[in-house]
């Protein structure tokens, strides 16, 4: 049988934000084994259960009023972007971004709303990844087109990191995919002149040392009853 | 060469679109006290996201080696950078227990094989049938090494990855050339002088055979495969091996486009010898599968069999009735014969995986 004093202090450490791994290390100082930590979790998992079906509800009219807005503000953009000039161009992109992540924060830290939070914080991430894009066209920057998604990937990571969000380190996933599938194309393009810049390959080389390192702290926070199985 | 290109195109998209396939339906069990834990993708979400990132940084590292390369005016060719980034893959794969990196670095040394032996073969004009020796001895011996990883609680997933390259490839190639389009692709192949005459081609099929014969052995005194499936890993090493290194002959009496599936082409001696020696094969390797996965309790190994099982009944169907037989009663045929191959393979496949679960459930933990 589950202790209930054993999980009701299991469900206070998670609303106050304690990773699983210092429950798991409280409870086993405690004298308790991973089985009887387990067996409160998977209590605590049926409640959550309950809970996750309305909170599915609330993710999908978020991720439809997210892409509602997005798509507004860039339609609204777009019809505008030739009459604008460079510096309230850059003004409209960062004002956009910068209110997406403020607002998306508020409602996550602040009022109580982690899923709408995060979707405004998401909001924020394309923001971002299309003011990349558009600074370069504004400028005329010369590089290879996957350094943008490269860029994109590093912002996003930094980001996921500071939210905690594995919602953004999913999304940086793709972007990543999509510069490695970019370059070598860029590279073997035998047709054109050899555009390859030398500025590609120290982002890249970032690149692979920043994805090795998340990818080991994220690592780090591995259930510990996997933790024996690495 | 244009049917090794197409070989080499397909055959390992299909291997991971197998794979990919294989694994996400078995997604949805998260934990480490289910028997067939090691059979699941990813094991928390953190698992799943920290190995994408591994796999992520190791594919930006071999493209940030191409850019370097060319960067610097190119002093090493692309196949040596796939290699070297192969080779960290699977260091890295081992340290960090990746999975994803694993998959990724075997398809990175198995495709570096292909491109560096076909420039082997180009180089001394000799029959490219080297190039699929290597990868069928590569393929055999992932299976064995499947099988010495699973002593390890820890190397368990390690082993699946190895076990499923090493049955899904080797069936490819049975399945293949137990078709006539698989037949006239030997003829290709064995066209062009002996590849011993290459002595780097030579040097690395003996080192891929020795190694194969080691750990098949190693395997065995182990106890970790029976001596059934050595004999079956030997068997195939004969039958691969034999028809590599046949001599150039037609293996069809009457000319016709090698292209048509469906050409009334009839087998010379060895093409008909061939053919009947692969189709007695490939469903020989079926059976045993299943057979394999029974005694080993493994429903993956099951239901992997059946899939093919399934697969090849439809070809040969195709294969052989499809000139022979009226189009209308030909479908309709096809149409009993797909009703009938689903309900025994779901009445067979269902009370086999249900007795496995039943002794699982007897074996305490």
């Amino acid at each position: 049988m589950t202790d209930l004093k054993l999980v009701e202090y299991v469900k206070t450490s998670l609303t106050q934000g304690k990773p699983k791994e210092e429950i798991y290390k409280n409870l086993l100082e405690q004298g308790l084994n991973i089985e009887a930590i387990q067996e409160i979790f998977n209590s605590l998992s049926l409640d959550q259960e309950k809970e996750d079906s309305s909170k599915r509800t609330v993710r999908i009219i978020v991720a439809i009023g997210v892409l509602l807005i997005g798509a507004g503000v860039f339609s609204f953009i777009a019809a505008n972007w030739q009459a604008m000039t460079r510096p309230v161009k850059v003004g409209v992109i960062l004002a956009a971004m910068l209110s997406s992540y403020g607002a998306g924060w508020h409602m996550k830290e602040k009022a109580n709303s982690p899923k709408t939070g995060e979707g405004l914080i998401f909001l924020g991430s394309i923001i971002y990844g299309a003011g990349i894009f558009l600074v370069a066209q504004m400028f005329n920057i010369r590089a290879n087109w996957p350094d943008g998604f490269i860029l994109w990937m590093l912002g996003v990571i930094v980001m996921a990191y500071v939210m905690e969000s594995y919602q953004l380190f999913y999304f940086a996933i793709p972007l990543g995919i999509v510069a490695l599938v970019g370059h070598p194309f860029g590279m073997f393009d035998r047709f054109g002149h050899n555009s390859f810049l030398f500025t590609s390959s120290i982002l890249l080389l970032v690149a692979t040392i920043t994805t090795f390192i998340t990818g080991w702290i994220i690592r780090k926070k591995m259930p510990p009853e996997l933790k024996e199985l690495y | 060469m244009i049917f090794l290109s197409i070989l080499s195109f397909l055959f390992w998209p299909i291997v991971i679109i197998g794979l990919i396939i294989f694994f996400a339906v078995r997604r949805g069990r998260h934990s480490k006290a289910n028997k067939e834990w090691h059979s699941q993708f990813a094991l928390s979400k953190e698992d799943a996201v920290s190995q994408l990132f591994f796999l992520l940084s190791f594919l930006f590292l071999g493209v940030t080696l191409l850019a370097l390369n060319k960067d610097f005016g190119d002093p090493l060719p692309w196949r040596t950078i796939i290699f070297i980034t192969s080779l960290l893959g699977l260091i890295g794969a081992y340290y960090l227990k990746a999975i994803y990196v694993l998959i990724f670095s075997i398809i990175g040394v198995a495709g570096w094989w292909v491109a560096q032996a076909a420039l082997w073969v180009d180089q001394k004009n000799t029959a490219s049938s080297a190039v699929f020796l290597g990868l069928s001895l590569l393929a055999l011996l992932f299976y064995v090494l499947g099988h010495l990883h699973e002593k390890e609680a820890r190397f368990k997933r390690f082993s699946l990855v190895y076990s499923a390259f090493g049955v899904v490839a080797p069936t490819f190639i049975l399945f293949l050339f137990s078709t006539k389009p698989g037949i006239a692709l030997i003829e290709q192949m064995i066209k062009g002088g002996s590849f011993f005459h290459s002595w780097q081609l030579t040097l690395s099929l003996f080192i891929l055979f020795a190694s194969l014969m080691v750990s098949a052995f190693w395997a065995v005194a182990q106890k970790l495969i029976f001596p059934l499936e050595l004999l079956a890993v030997f068997a195939l090493t004969l039958l691969f091996g034999g028809t590599a290194l046949l001599s150039e002959q037609p293996m069809f009496l009457s000319a016709g486009s090698y292209y048509s599936y469906y050409d009334n082409k009839s087998f010379s001696g060895v093409g008909l010898l061939l053919a009947m020696l692969y189709n007695v094969a490939i469903l020989l390797e079926l059976m045993g599968l299943i057979f394999s996965g029974y005694v080993r309790r493994a429903s993956w190994l099951i239901n992997l069999g059946a899939v093919f099982l399934f697969l090849l009944i439809i070809v040969k169907y195709f294969d052989w009735f499809f000139s022979f037989m009226s189009k209308s009663v030909f479908f309709v045929g096809a149409g009993i014969l797909f009703f009938l191959v689903g309900w025994f393979m779901e009445q067979g496949r269902k009370s086999v995986v249900s007795k496995i679960k039943v002794q699982n459930q007897q074996i305490p933990e």
